[in-house]
């Protein structure tokens, strides 16, 4: 592109940086360089602008742009449910998955402490309970003397 | 409903008829009789000998030696002597070879006694063994010795 010693002052002129003066009117009515680069930030202007420029809805478009918001307001968010839908049921399979492993599999036994509950209605009394060395489990009650 | 009565339904729930295991019961007294290391067990408590040698006793002599079985439907009845009876009921038994088992002994009242003539429960006890492990009781008073009681499930 050709350039010329006036194209910043006229892209201040068109920036609106720069007062209009009879000497830039002159240069721009006599280069052809000048003229183009103004008519060329025109240009981009206004296609700047048309692509910012909410697009007016005609009164013959309304039933149709109506329809449309009618549309997209009813219609069911079918992607966001079936997204959950699709994961209640990857959870689910693993839920299902994982118990029938743990069932499959068996594995050792597990180690089970001895269960003793142990209580006395004698007034007084203590009771409880040990394992001895033999295995077995013993089961006290220390009462006192006189309420025997 | 009562909790012995809750205890009951959960044992009939849990365990069919068909469950009821064998439990052998040997009742003795203990004491001291200055036998030192010598201790002196009557023949019939051979089997649990080893059971209660721990105890600090030399002499045990048989109240009572029986074999019962033990059921879900309803609570064992095992009269020792006329102060104390042994009431057994199975709850649960699993195919592990463990057992549950309500047991409770039963001291009736004496004179000098404080429960207004009523029996009250000695022990209460529910416990969680494997067959054959044995479960001792002992500290209750009888005949100026200590009652112990041996039971295992079979």
């Amino acid at each position: 592109m050709k350039h010329c010693k006036y194209a910043r002052k006229i892209e201040a002129l068109f920036d609106g940086e720069q007062e209009a003066t009879p000497e830039l009117d002159r240069h721009l009515a006599a280069c052809p360089v000048c003229a183009a680069l103004l008519a060329e930030l025109k240009r981009l202007r206004e296609g700047v602008c048309g692509i910012l420029k909410p697009g007016a809805v005609e009164d013959p478009q309304l039933p149709a742009f109506m329809a449309g918001i009618r549309d997209q307001l009813d219609a069911p968010p079918a992607r966001s449910r079936s997204i959950w839908a699709v994961t209640s049921l990857v959870t689910a399979a693993m839920v299902v998955a994982l118990a029938t492993f743990a069932m499959i599999k068996g594995g050792p036994d597990p180690v089970r402490a001895t269960e003793v509950e142990v209580s006395t209605e004698i007034e007084g009394a203590e009771v409880g309970w040990y394992d001895s060395d033999d295995d077995s489990i013993t089961i006290w009650i220390n009462v006192a003397e006189d309420d025997l | 409903m009562t909790l012995a009565g809750v205890g009951i339904l959960l044992a009939v729930l849990t365990a069919s008829p068909g469950d009821a295991v064998s439990v052998s019961m040997w009742a003795m007294n203990a004491g001291v009789e200055g036998r030192g290391e010598k201790k002196h067990f009557d023949q019939e408590l051979t089997p649990i000998r080893d059971t209660v040698a721990s105890l600090p006793f030399d002499t045990f002599t048989t109240v009572k030696v029986v074999q019962v079985k033990a059921s879900p439907d309803a609570e064992t009845r095992i009269p020792i002597n006329d102060r104390y009876t042994l009431y057994l009921m199975l709850l649960e038994k699993t195919e592990d070879g463990l057992l549950r088992l309500s047991i409770r002994v039963e001291k009736m009242p004496d004179r000098s006694s404080r429960e207004k003539g009523r029996p009250v429960n000695a022990f209460a006890t529910r416990v969680e063994v494997k067959t054959g492990q044995k479960i001792k009781f002992k500290g209750l008073k009888n005949e100026g010795k200590e009652l112990v009681i041996v039971l295992q499930a079979a």
